[in-house]
């Protein structure tokens, strides 16, 4: 075709399009910019503005209406303005401004001729000072070319005229500033004569300026945030227009860029970068004192100016919570350091609400968000925000030690649900089979909860070898060894035997001999107490080493140990970062010593059936259990874990008591509740003490096997009475009767402690025995067996034989009864089925063993056969990072659906009714809602595949997951994880921390270790359950105060040393009591701590009811002081706020509220039963000398006489015991590991000497004056009336209940020099309820002979002998006794243990 | 600020009762019932009722207490031969005596019985605080008195005149406590001994100990009111000043707790106001123990086997 002109369109039609097109793309462009503009941020930034103006504005109107007061001001503008509004006071200062300045004008004509003199001095004073500036620069033009004429050389002539040229200059400066300076001083005259009239008008109007100073300055910020200006109000609106805001608008995106907190993204690894605050604008705005400038809350209304009426805010603009931990430069997470996503992930750099990944609470919640956002759950992200309800996993990322988290001195519990979860772990003992490894070689990477090394199980194991059976068998006992050997001779023997077998048969028997002597102590050595044994370990190693070694000579062909052993051996290495924690199940190694076989069944079988509280999980009749296979195989599996621990079981060496004991159940009832059980265990005889640590007793009878019993006589009190209990010689009563006495000889790894109570043992009462009588009596229970088929157990055993042979080979062995491998060679479970003996026995065992494997029940127990043995479960020390895909849910949905609750019912109908419920706003407060939406969360989780929820149905339903699967599985290929009795809320808990477990630790930086010992020793606490007895910290008492009705501290009693009292003050620094609140009657909120007294009277009127309470420590309200010289306080019922209960001390304080038990107060009573309980510890650390502590807690003996049962012994290592001593320390900032005692030096002693020297004869001395002292006796004895001391033994003063103090030799290495003065100078201060005098004070006079009597010389003197008692018993020697022993006393005097 | 409401209603009370006053023995039931904020004289006319004056009349109040039933002997607490050699010589008596319950040689009357007022009466001016000390004597390894009433703010003097140590240990439920050794083995012109001073009404008598000599037992009490006795060796009492009128006396032994809580009196002006309460054996009866024993008392039983239980 040819071109030609014509066109084919129709050109007016072409332009309409064109036309409408480019508005159809100016349209698009336009709405593209403000889509883009409007970002919900900017929004919030509005919001947050006008929130700001609002509160400014409050903030002035309140400012303006609120009095004057206080301020300094002039006189007279104080007088105008004190106690009115501001608007008032500036309006009454403006006024007086006003008639002042009439007056002035009354004076119009003297001030006129002022002003203008004033005037005309300016004038003046201005142009000599603009002269005196160019004259200035003259000079330096000339400075400055006769510094050029010297650069130049020009001449000497030129040199000399510039020279004199610049010298002019100079002068001519001179002179014009002394003009200057005469000008100066006229304006300042002239000003001060017209001042002088003016000067009061003057003075109001700067005191006007400094009143409208704080407002002035709000109305400014007022201004920036919304100003009151046509124009600056259109420059900020215009200011957030799209492309301006460019420019520095105050819209912004808030960045926190942290270089240093990585983030790993799919395979990537970035830094975080945070925009969190563009949305959250006043996330870290706090007022003086760390409050939050917006606290969260919900108005009631929508409006802003309400918001911040009420100071409530919504999110996103309220403040985070706890400003003192979170977000502020002074805490711990400062925002610029930590950001955002490290604790709460999502996507730092989401700009919206839907990019920042935001994890809804609950599905309704959820509904919420889409309603509102739009908002909808993005799965391709990997770190989406924790939901509010697991926010705590994500400390663990950081908080490797996690106790920091749940006790902290200053923080208290900062992450509860996440330090619970920790706890239940701990208890239930989840390491057992699930390791988790805090360690990836030595980088922390996570909390580490794994089982120590099972060295114990090893060793004596080890020590079960038959060899030394064997030796154990013979007649005589085994070759003691001519010379015990080093190991290096030992070793250097054997290869010279094996160089020279020619050696004489003697020879090699004594090696021989030594070997076996050697091997067995060091395995008794170490399997007493492995976290010493490193260098035992290591030559019992090396032993066993020897051993085989010697048998490769010509002498023997095999070793003489067998294997086995020498495979446990091998696993007695050293191991870096070995794990901590102890089995969390009693030992089963001496089982049939203690219970049946049947008994063994029943338990297992289901164990909450007998002690409902248990921890132990149940493992049968669940739900992958209910079908035909699992009712025929389940007893076969548990007659076969019975056989293999009852054939099993090794033998133990059981006590009893003397010969013909008769043991006492009624007395044995109180020697529990006596010595100490009460603070571990339970029991239904004393329902008020409440104990978890250890089970609860009730029942023990019930499972304690081969228990008689017999008639007897016992005494009780005066009386002879018939009882019927339980006969000592019978075998279940020994095994009860042993463990009481020594835990550790069943289970060296128990933390059961010795309590010593063999030593309180005499031949008519045998606290142990009684004790043991007490839980026997009732007898077992009946237990029956599961009669067990050979069907049934031939066909489990082929299922799994079908595994390890071949099918024909497995047939053959179930036929013939042989195993076709010899036992040597086998590895697995099988080794059970080789070798002789009954037939159906070993299959039994076979089946015990397989089953034990299978579920892993050495996880908890020590168990014979599985002391190498390794946890089943899989790791959970990144599982919170599990990729769910790896999940296998299987038909937990149709599960779900059709069953679930524990009734059958479905858990999908509970959950949609609870979703229901949470809609229609059933719920009255959020946590309220949180707890009941819990498993609608968990639920909906589940359903979507998420982690969370998986975790959750395992924990509650763990076999859920089988269903319909069993089918199609193997018998042994079944889900084997048990069921452990949890509620949902502790469900939760643990889900917390194991979504923590990550595995993926931030720089090490951001890593918190503590160090020093605080929180290793908090574990430990916790470990050995030392709370159970002890106070560790006392009740915190919070009261509303009338100020005027306190007993504060007025002057000293006369009765009172002031230097003692300082000394008080010094030792217990006074603690600040006030906590700056107010009740809004006005009373001052107060907090203290403190023991209360007594309770209120019943019959008093209410408002005449109150308690009373000793403050154990000083207390300063303002500079106000309630000291321990006045130490009651009482407390009115209705100002009582809280009472804080103790940490730890339940059992003591069991038994001192037992004493009151009258109804009416016994104060002496009390305090008794305080002196006989476990002391508090309370300030410990300022008390004992660390190093004793620590060997007190290796090796505890007897202080106090009067206390009714005594520490006893615990299982701690040494490093433990240096931890724990030292934690008391640091807690009161003590300073440890070692303590000066000045009071040894010879300086010390010396000037004391010299300063008192006159007070005794020339041939004494100060140290001997202050023995003599200690030591008087006779009767005018005083230390001597209640402690051993100068060699003497305590003597009784013939009353039953007498008081006997701790011995005194032992207070040199055992208190600290300053505690023990304050102690003695008044034992009150220190503990209330101790029946130690006060002995010394200026009011009495005692032994006037010694330092003139001077009392607080006395006490300095006693202490001071105290702390050099060795070397002073060293050179005085003891004390002999004033009188001859009178016969009578010879023998009646009992070295009375008073309460014993 | 209670204070100037209160005095305020007073004034308006007595300018009321002025003015109906004046009006020449108009009888009315208008009456004002408040809480006085102190225990000063407020002189109060209600018409129509019988004139109250605080410092008007009062009575004296006699009585005695006895014990209803067959005495027994209490055995001693420790016998001289159990005390330890160097104090033997100071603990004097022959056996340190049972005093838990003391009762009359040849009568009836039962020793150390607290009988007081639990409260100061109200609108009641008390007379002021007697300044002699009472004393209160640690003598032959026993408290001296047994049982002793102090007033809030009088001084008590705690001595000892034993040439042993004693500490004094009191346990009081408001008041401080004290545990205080006490002087010994002076003269007894320089040996003045402790003085304390209560300043908090006690419910109930509190005991006193001394934990070197842990059997030595005596009981103080002290109130913000006279009103209080403790019964001599026959049994008798007198408490002086009562206002007339009705009272609830509180009657508390150490053994026996209190023998009655709220005892009716009136008391009328003048001396002739005397009471006799009698105490059978099964208050005295207690026991200490794990497991509470049937108690016989028959006049063949001796007390002291009850006492016995569970020890």
């Amino acid at each position: 075709m040819l071109a030609t002109d014509k066109n084919f369109y129709d050109l007016k039609k072409v332009h309409v399009v064109f036309a409408i097109s480019t508005f159809a793309l100016m349209a698009v462009t336009v709405w593209m910019f403000a889509a883009d503009h409007n970002d919900e941020w900017r929004e919030h930034q509005s919001v947050m503005n006008r929130i700001n103006a609002a509160q400014t504005e409050l903030t002035i109107l309140e400012a303006e209406a609120a009095p004057i007061v206080g301020r300094s001001y002039s006189e007279r503008v104080s007088n105008l303005v004190d106690g009115k509004s501001y608007s008032d006071a500036v309006d009454l200062v403006q006024k007086a401004i006003a008639a002042e300045e009439i007056a002035l004008g009354d004076q119009e004509q003297e001030l006129q001729p002022l002003r203008d003199k004033l005037a005309t001095a300016e004038r003046a004073f201005d142009l000599a000072s603009r002269e005196a500036r160019i004259t200035r620069a003259e000079r330096d033009v000339a400075a400055a070319n006769h510094g050029l004429g010297v650069r130049d050389k020009v001449g000497k002539e030129l040199l000399a005229g510039l020279l004199a040229r610049l010298d002019d200059w100079k002068q001519k400066v001179a002179k014009i500033e002394l003009d200057v300076e005469t000008n100066q001083r006229d304006v300042n005259a002239a000003k001060k004569a017209l001042g002088k009239k003016t000067a009061a008008r003057d003075e109001l109007q700067a005191e006007l300026k400094m009143l409208q100073a704080d407002i002035d300055l709000m109305h400014g910020s007022l201004n920036q945030i919304a100003p009151d200006g046509l124009l600056m109000s259109l420059k900020h609106k215009v200011m957030e227009w799209p492309i301006v805001d460019g420019f520095n608008s105050h819209h912004r995106l808030a960045n926190d860029w942290l270089p240093d907190l990585k983030v790993t993204l799919g395979m990537a690894t970035t830094a975080r970068y945070d925009r969190c605050r563009s949305c959250h604008v006043g996330i870290d705005n706090v007022l003086a004192g760390n409050k939050p400038a917006y606290p969260f809350g919900k108005a009631d209304s929508d409006d802003i100016n309400e918001w911040v009426k009420q100071n409530k805010f919504p999110h996103p603009y309220a403040t985070h919570p706890n400003p003192d931990l979170f977000l502020t430069a002074a805490s711990p997470h400062p925002r610029g350091t930590f950001g955002c996503t490290i604790c709460h992930d999502g996507d730092g750099s989401g700009t919206s609400f839907q990019n920042a990944e935001h994890g809804p609470n609950s599905p309704y919640q959820h509904e919420v968000w889409k309603d509102d956002h739009n908002y909808h759950p993005n799965h391709h992200w990997e770190l989406p925000m924790l939901p509010k309800r697991l926010q705590e996993a994500t400390c663990l990322k950081c908080h490797h030690q996690v106790d920091e988290l749940g006790i902290n001195p200053k923080f208290g519990n900062s992450a509860p649900n996440l330090y619970e979860g920790y706890q239940l772990i701990q208890s239930y003992g989840c390491f057992g089979c699930h390791e988790i490894r805090g360690f990836d070689g030595d980088k922390s990477i996570g909390p580490d909860l794994r089982l120590e090394p099972d060295y114990t199980a090893l060793t004596t194991q080890f020590l079960n070898d038959p060899w030394f059976k064997k030796l154990a068998d013979r007649s005589e006992p085994f070759v003691a060894p001519v010379k015990r050997m080093t190991i290096e001779e030992i070793l250097a023997a054997s290869v010279a035997v094996r160089n020279n077998p020619a050696e004489t048969a003697d020879e090699q028997q004594a090696l021989r001999a030594a070997i076996d002597a050697e091997l067995k102590s060091l395995a008794h050595a170490v399997a007493a107490n492995p976290e010493e044994a490193v260098t035992k370990r290591n030559r019992l190693m090396a032993l066993s080493a020897a051993d085989k070694l010697f048998s490769n000579s010509l002498i023997e062909e095999q070793p003489r140990l067998s294997a086995g052993s020498h495979a446990l051996a091998g696993e007695l290495k050293n191991v870096d970062h070995p794990g901590r924690y102890r089995k969390v199940g009693p030992s089963l190694r001496h089982i049939a010593a203690k219970t049946s076989g049947a008994w063994i069944e029943f338990w297992t079988e289901e164990p909450k059936r007998f002690r409902k509280k248990t921890r132990m999980p149940q493992f049968f009749k669940l739900t992958n259990q209910q079908d035909a296979h699992a009712k025929k195989f389940m007893p076969v599996e548990l007659a076969g874990i019975s056989h293999y621990l009852g054939t099993k079981s090794q033998p133990i060496d059981l006590e009893q008591p003397a010969a013909k004991y008769v043991p006492d159940p009624v007395r044995g009832q109180q020697a529990f509740a006596e010595k100490g059980c009460l603070a571990c265990h339970q029991h239904d005889k004393f329902p008020k003490a409440i104990a978890t640590f250890g089970p609860n007793l009730t029942k023990e009878h019930l499972k304690i096997a081969s228990v008689t019993t017999l008639q007897g006589k016992v005494k009780r009190g005066e009386e002879t009475v018939n009882i019927e209990t339980i006969n000592p010689d019978s075998p279940g009563f020994k095994w009860l009767y042993t463990w009481i006495l020594d835990p550790e000889r069943y289970h060296a790894r128990t933390k059961m402690p010795n309590l010593f109570v063999d030593e309180t043992v005499t031949a008519d009462n045998d606290p142990a025995a009684d004790i043991a009588a007490f839980l026997l009596m009732g007898g077992m229970g009946e237990y029956k067996s599961a009669q067990v088929g050979n069907e049934a157990l031939d066909e489990l055993i082929l299922t799994y034989l079908k595994k390890a042979l071949p099918i024909e080979d497995a047939e053959n062995t179930l036929k013939t009864g042989k195993y076709p491998i010899a036992k040597e060679k086998i590895k697995g479970d099988e080794i059970e089925l080789a070798g002789d003996g009954d037939w159906h026995s070993r299959k039994l065992s076979y089946v015990g063993r397989r089953t034990i494997s299978q579920y892993g029940c050495y996880g908890c127990h020590d168990i014979p056969g599985f002391e190498r043995a390794r946890p089943i479960g899989t790791t959970l020390q990144d599982w919170g990072r599990k990729d769910p895909h790896k999940l296998a849910p299987e038909h937990i949905h149709e599960w779900l659906a059709h069953h679930g609750e524990p009734d059958g019912s479905s858990t999908h109908h509970r959950v949609a009714d609870l979703f229901k419920r949470g809609r229609s706003g059933e719920f009255q407060t959020r946590q309220a809602e949180d707890a009941a939406l819990s498993s609608v969360y968990f639920y909906d989780s589940l359903i979507h595949h998420g982690r969370d929820g998986f975790l959750w149905q395992k924990l509650r339903q763990p076999r859920s997951y089988d269903y319909e699967k069993t089918e199609i599985k193997g018998y042994d290929e079944r889900l084997r994880m048990p069921k452990f009795p949890l509620n949902e809320d502790e469900i939760e808990k643990i889900a917390t921390f194991v979504l923590g477990l990550v595995a993926d630790p931030p720089a090490e930086e951001y890593l918190y270790a503590p160090t020093g010992d605080r929180i290793q020793g908090e574990q430990l606490l916790q470990k050995y359950n030392c709370v159970g007895c002890h106070m560790i910290d006392l009740p915190e008492i919070t009261f509303g105060a009338d100020l005027d009705s306190l007993p504060f501290f007025t002057e000293l009693d006369p009765s009172t040393y002031a230097d003692a009292f300082e000394h008080l003050l010094k030792v217990k620094h006074p603690q600040d009591a006030d906590t700056g609140q107010k009740l809004p009657t006005g009373e001052t909120v107060i907090r203290f701590k403190g023991l209360k007294l007594t309770d209120p009277f019943a019959d008093e009127d209410p408002e005449d009811q109150f308690y009373t309470f000793n403050s154990w420590e000083n207390l300063k309200i303002g500079d106000r002081l309630i000291t321990m010289e006045n130490p009651k306080l009482e407390v009115y019922v209705q100002n009582l706020l809280s009472i804080k209960p103790a940490r730890g001390g339940a059992y003591a304080e069991w038994m001192v509220n037992a004493s009151q038990s009258g109804g009416t107060p016994d104060p002496a009573l009390r305090d008794k039963t305080w002196q006989a309980a476990p002391p508090p510890l309370y300030q410990e650390g300022i008390k004992v000398q660390t190093p004793w502590l620590y060997r007190f807690l290796r090796e505890p003996y007897r202080i106090r006489h009067t206390t009714r049962l005594r520490m006893p012994r615990f299982n701690m290592s040494p490093e433990e015991a240096r931890t724990l001593a030292n934690y008391f320390a640091a807690v009161d900032g003590a300073p440890y590991p070692y303590q000066q005692v000045p009071e040894r030096d010879p300086a010390y002693l010396a000037a004391k000497n010299q300063t008192y020297g006159s007070m005794w004869p020339a041939d004494s001395s100060y140290l001997n004056e202050s023995w003599q002292l200690l030591n008087t006796s006779g009767t005018k004895g005083l230390c001597v009336k209640c402690h051993a001391v100068g060699g003497r033994e305590f003597k009784s003063t013939g009353a039953k209940d007498e008081v006997r103090g701790p011995n005194l030799d032992r207070v040199a290495d055992r208190l600290r020099p300053d505690w023990t003065l304050l102690w003695i100078s008044n034992p009150k201060w220190i503990a209330p309820y101790t029946g130690m005098a006060r002995i010394f004070n200026p009011k009495q006079k005692l032994l006037e002979n010694r330092f003139e009597g001077n009392g607080r010389l006395q006490t300095i003197g006693a202490r001071d002998a105290l702390m050099n008692y060795h070397r002073l018993f060293e050179q005085i020697g003891k004390t002999p006794d004033p009188l001859p022993k009178a016969k009578a006393d010879a023998k009646t005097q009992p070295d009375n243990n008073s309460g014993e | 600020m209670r204070t100037t409401v209160l005095g305020f209603i007073a004034l308006i009370a007595v300018t009321v009762a002025f003015v109906i006053g004046c009006g020449g023995g108009v009888s009315s039931d208008v009456s004002v019932a408040f809480k006085p904020s102190s225990l000063e004289e407020i002189p109060i006319i209600i018409p129509g009722k019988k004139k109250i004056l605080a410092t008007g009349a009062t009575g004296t109040l006699r009585g005695r207490i006895v014990f209803d039933g067959n005495r027994i002997t209490l055995a001693p607490i420790v016998t001289t031969d159990k005390i330890k050699d160097t104090e033997r010589n100071v603990c004097k008596a022959a056996s340190i005596p049972n005093e838990t319950l003391v009762v009359e040689k040849g009568g009836d009357g039962i020793a150390n019985v607290f009988v007081y007022l639990a409260k100061a009466p109200k609108k009641f001016k008390l007379p002021e605080v007697d300044s002699a000390p009472v004393s209160f004597d640690n003598k032959n390894c026993r408290f001296e008195p047994h049982a002793v009433f102090v007033r809030n703010g009088q001084p008590l003097n705690i001595t000892n005149s034993d040439t042993i140590a004693h500490n004094t240990h009191t346990y009081p439920v408001r008041n401080r406590g004290i545990s205080e050794v006490i002087n010994f083995d002076l003269e007894a012109e320089t040996n003045l001994g402790l003085t304390v001073v209560y300043n908090k009404s006690e419910k109930m008598p509190f005991r006193v100990k001394c934990d070197f000599h842990t059997w030595m037992e005596g009981y103080q009490l002290t109130l913000d009111h006279p009103f209080a006795a403790v019964t001599k060796a026959d049994g008798s009492f007198e408490i002086k000043g009562l206002p007339v009128g009705k009272h609830n006396l509180v009657i508390w032994q150490e053994r026996a707790g209190y023998i009655d809580d709220k005892y009716p009196v009136t008391i009328e002006e003048g001396d002739d106001n005397n009471i006799k309460v009698e105490v059978g054996p099964a208050k005295f009866a207690w026991f200490n123990g794990p497991e509470p024993k049937t108690i016989l008392i028959s006049s063949t039983t001796s007390l002291q086997n009850t006492t016995s239980g569970g020890e």
